[in-house]
């Protein structure tokens, strides 16, 4: 009970306690010590009259013992005194006093007694007389309404002082404990607060000092420190909220990163598998075509040479000898042309990778006799005489015998072909290169040799030391390039070494154990090494030896051909990037400081017009990702401003369908993203070279002659602005006007003819210069045609190298500075051949 | 004279071969088909048979599958005539049953060289 009153009940009750306490104990005592007073008073009293009556009695009894006259009435004065009696000596009652108004009894008396109770005396006293006792002495007295009353006064006076006293105690520690139990109370009620409502803004208002202070003090800053705390706390949870808000965004973003990340992958990869089986397609469709024309070729091919020889024996028989030479050079040209087409159709397998190796075993001696026997009428023929140096012992091989058999052929018959009454020699070993253990044959000839030059060409297709050699020495150009391949095919390779005048020595290695290769594409090395070999896509399932067919191995995707110049078209041409992705200007700053270009680059913003107008372009390329809206607004102002609307835009999109809005703009171009060089590189020379004064278009789709047709026209300070073919020379005249055409006429897609007849036909091109350079043997009445519309008919044929260059070089020259031109006839589009018949194969 | 059976379904070639063959001394049996070649190799009894590979209907490789399946013609030499001058052709052909083959356009020289050997030395 006590324990759960407020502290400051609890306080006054403590206060009030000891107070009353006191109180109580101060007024026992008093009153102890009245009583006892009261008492002696009393008993003195007592003993006052009882001397007296003593006195007064033993005065009375010695004179008279029976007397009886004994003054007791005198004790009625008395208030205390009850009773008194007075015996003789032998005990008997001789007078009494009773005070009226009281019954008492007068005992016997008794041995000298003072009988003392707490509020009444009976005393006993001898009396005596000259040590005799004469009588005894009784008296009794009653002192309890004495002491009452003497009592009673002070205790009433105390009960006033004490209620008195308590009054005060309790204003009192009312207001003495208000400096303890206020600020306690305030504590506990604070701490409620903080307890029961969290609230840590209380604090606790108060001046006490000691202890209680420091309490309060201590309180208030540990609240303090809470709040701090707490409010660190709300501070860092916050932060941490933000964080992991942010993070979440973040993952989000990533998430979406990764997103179009793995998009852009599998786009891509997409794009490349979709890009290398149309690759693949195209060179499968390429050699099925091929294959399936040998055969169609081969059906007419057997009718004429059966039908020829049917009539040549008949010939022979009935004896027409003018007959017999006839049909003798159409069974010729027919064999030719059985040859050519059955090299076509080898070709055509090696390169779809259909030419498989049906590996044997076999005596190498014996292959090497069949061969030599085989080629006998040849080397006879040339009156050569044929040396075999080969080994008894030289044994047997795995290899494909019939392939290994063509090789030599084509070694043996090539050797007696260039070689007159002199000598051939088959030198045959078995020998060990590395670990392999090979074959080696070697076929010598004192012949006419090749110079390194035409060594250099040696293996490539349709190439024989020089074009005239075809029509003096026969062959189609293949076998060669054929042996070869078939040498790799089986691990092993041909090589040639010669001297000129001082005949060659071609050099066959064929692995003794031929591994058993899978069909191979195998890309043919075409005479420009700058032109990429054609996409490889098989690879050898067992890996041949190394050393061997590195030179066929699939070649890695090579990217797009750079174009024929390796600086730009424009020396230090300056290009404005516009892009907010800072990826953009790494890469093209990279891709372009290379090629020689003056790089600066600007974010979309509106000073990138400004930094356009300090930097002056040649080329602004403008990345429309960012906010592509803000891309077109530049775009858009740029081609409103006089003093940048000249300067070419290339976009960069992610999207393919800006082409209409953007060259509706006034993009000179665009590009979808990602952007590499073999895509963008290109467009900047366009670009550049429609910008320099000279500009020469080089339409031609042989990549060895447009790539000398354009070093030719750079050498002499013009830019040379390179098409494989006439669609592609059509496309480019719509972005730019060339000072001069040099135009090929034998072009896949869009043929020279046509591109002469478009030019001419089109009121912008009709004035533009053309140089036609063309291989073909032009029959009078084309050539006059072509007279007409072109500036100049270059024949290649007719030149060599040197002369076709000067010659080409003069009538650019002539031409390239050259604006107005007289006015041209109309073009007669019904003479003009589209596909003009070749000149016919001089006969073998 | 030696029975040759020509399976040949080009008109051209069948009449150029088989000219050159009656020239050289051979009788000959012309078939456009492989059925028609089976049938004829069964009533006629050839000595060897030139056959096509690529035929109309029964090509040159069913109709030697089914004549070396049939005892009565399994004994007849089968030279193989096909454009395709590749050497799985030639397994193909050889896997179907035929003793020989040969790369058109014929080299006849090539071609009777096969054909003696296969048909033995001259009986009549």
């Amino acid at each position: 009970m006590f324990d759960r009153m407020p502290l400051r009940w609890r306080l006054t009750l403590l206060i009030t306690s000891i107070c009353a306490v006191t109180l109580l104990a101060a007024f026992s005592g008093y009153l102890a010590v009245e009583l006892i007073k009261i008492r002696q008073s009393v008993s003195e009293r007592m003993e006052g009259t009882q001397r007296l009556l003593v006195e007064n009695a033993t005065a009375i009894l010695s004179r008279d013992p029976t007397a009886t006259n004994f003054p007791l009435k005198s004790l009625a004065a008395d208030p205390t005194v009850v009773a008194a009696a007075v015996y003789s000596a032998d005990d008997h009652l001789l007078t009494k006093y009773i005070r009226t108004g009281v019954v008492e009894f007068i005992p016997r008396p008794r041995a000298i007694t003072l009988n003392f109770s707490t509020d009444q005396v009976v005393i006993f006293r001898p009396l005596r007389y000259n040590g005799q006792q004469i009588g005894t002495l009784y008296l009794k007295a009653e002192f309890a309404g004495l002491e009452r009353e003497r009592l009673l006064e002070p205790l009433r006076g105390m009960a006033i002082l004490f209620l008195l006293s308590m009054l005060f105690a309790v204003l009192a520690s009312r207001f003495m404990q208000r400096g303890i139990s206020d600020p306690i109370s305030k504590l506990a009620e604070a701490a409620r607060r903080v307890a029961v409502d969290g609230d840590y803004n209380v604090r606790v208002d108060s001046k006490a000092g000691g202890e209680t202070g420091v309490l309060v003090e201590a309180f208030n800053s540990m609240l303090t420190t809470i709040q701090q705390r707490d409010a660190e706390l709300v501070v860092a949870k916050t932060t941490a909220e933000t964080a992991r808000e942010r993070l979440a965004e973040i993952n989000v973003m990533l998430e979406e990163v990764n997103h179009t990340l793995e998009q852009k992958v599998q786009d891509r990869t997409a794009e490349l598998e979709k890009m290398m089986l149309t690759a693949k397609d195209a060179n499968q469709a390429k050699s099925s075509f091929l294959a399936k024309m040998s055969h169609e070729l081969r059906t007419p091919m057997n009718a004429i040479i059966g039908y020829s020889e049917i009539l040549l024996e008949d010939a022979r028989d009935t004896g027409n000898q003018s007959a017999v030479d006839d049909l003798g050079k159409i069974l010729g040209a027919a064999r030719h042309l059985l040859g050519l087409i059955n090299d076509v159709l080898d070709l055509s397998k090696i390169e779809a990778g259909r030419m498989d190796l049906f590996l044997e075993n076999f005596d190498v001696g014996t292959l090497v006799r069949e061969a030599t026997t085989t080629v006998a009428p040849l080397i006879e023929k040339k009156h050569n005489r044929l040396v075999i140096e080969c080994p008894a012992n030289i044994g047997l091989m795995v290899a494909d015998t019939t392939k290994l058999r063509q090789v030599l052929l084509n070694l043996l018959s090539n050797a007696s072909k260039f070689t007159a009454n002199g000598q051939i020699t088959l030198v045959v070993s078995r020998e060990f290169a590395g670990p392999q253990e090979f074959i080696f044959i070697k076929v010598k000839d004192t012949g006419i040799g090749m110079t390194t030059e035409q060594m250099s060409r040696l293996f490539h297709t349709f190439s024989q030391a020089d074009a005239s050699t075809t029509a003096k020495f026969g062959g189609t150009g293949l076998g060669l390039a054929i042996s070869r391949q078939f040498a790799r095919l089986m691990g092993g390779d041909v090589t040639a070494a010669s001297e000129p005048g001082k005949g060659s020595v071609f050099t066959v290695r064929i692995p003794v154990h031929v591994a058993p290769v899978r069909a191979t594409a195998v890309p043919f090395e075409i005479v420009s090494s700058r032109t990429p070999a054609p996409f490889a896509m098989h690879t050898p399932a067992a890996p041949p030896p190394a050393p061997m067919l590195a030179a066929v191995a699939p070649k890695p995707l090579t990217p797009a051909p750079k174009p024929a110049s390796a600086t730009p078209t424009l020396p230090g041409a300056r290009v404005l990037i516009i892009a907010d992705d800072p990826t953009v200007h790494n890469v093209l700053n990279q891709l372009l400081s290379k090629e020689g270009y003056t790089i600066a680059g600007t974010a979309t913003s509106k000073e990138s017009r400004t930094r356009a107008k300090e930097f002056r372009p040649n080329i602004i390329i403008l990345d429309t990702l960012a906010p592509e809206v803000e891309g077109w607004n530049l775009l858009a102002q740029f081609k409103a401003d006089a003093e940048l609307s000249s300067i070419p835009v290339i976009l960069l999109t992610m999207v393919d369908d800006v082409k209409t809005a953007g060259t509706a703009l006034g993009a000179a171009d665009y590009l979808i993203k990602p952007v590499d060089g073999s895509k963008l590189l290109p467009v900047l020379d366009r670009l550049c070279a429609a910008q320099k004064e000279t500009s020469i278009l080089v339409v031609e789709d042989d990549p060895p002659t447009r790539l000398m047709v354009c070093r030719l026209v750079e050498r002499e300070g013009w830019m040379a602005v390179p098409a494989e073919n006439g669609r592609r020379a059509l496309d480019l005249l719509k972005t730019f006007t060339p000072s001069v055409v040099l135009l090929d006429l034998l072009m896949p897609e869009v043929d020279g003819f046509s591109v002469l007849r478009e030019m001419r036909a089109h009121p912008e091109w009709r004035e533009i210069p053309v140089v036609v350079l063309t291989s073909l043997d032009l029959t009078g009445e084309v050539r006059r045609l072509l007279q007409q519309q072109a500036e100049r008919v270059l024949q290649k044929g007719r030149y060599t190298k040197e002369e076709l260059l000067k010659e080409v070089r003069d009538a650019v020259r002539e031409f390239a500075g050259r604006s107005i031109r007289g006015s041209r006839p109309p073009l007669d589009l019904t003479r003009m051949p589209t596909t003009p018949a070749p000149q016919a194969p001089p006969p073998a | 004279m030696k029975k040759i059976l020509l399976v040949e379904d080009n008109e051209m070639n069948r009449d150029m071969l088989a000219r050159r063959l009656q020239k050289r001394g051979f009788e000959l049996l012309l078939a456009e088909d492989g059925l028609v070649a089976v049938k004829l190799a069964q009533t006629d009894k050839p000595d060897l048979i030139l056959m096509d590979m690529s035929l109309p209907g029964m090509d040159g490789w069913e109709a030697s599958r089914v004549l070396k399946a049939d005892a009565a013609t399994a004994g007849i030499p089968i030279i193989a005539l096909t454009a395709h001058a590749m050497a799985e052709d030639r397994e193909k052909a050889l896997g179907a049953g035929c003793d020989e083959f040969e790369t058109k356009p014929v080299d006849l020289a090539s071609l009777l060289a096969k054909m003696a050997t296969l048909l033995g030395p001259p009986t009549a």
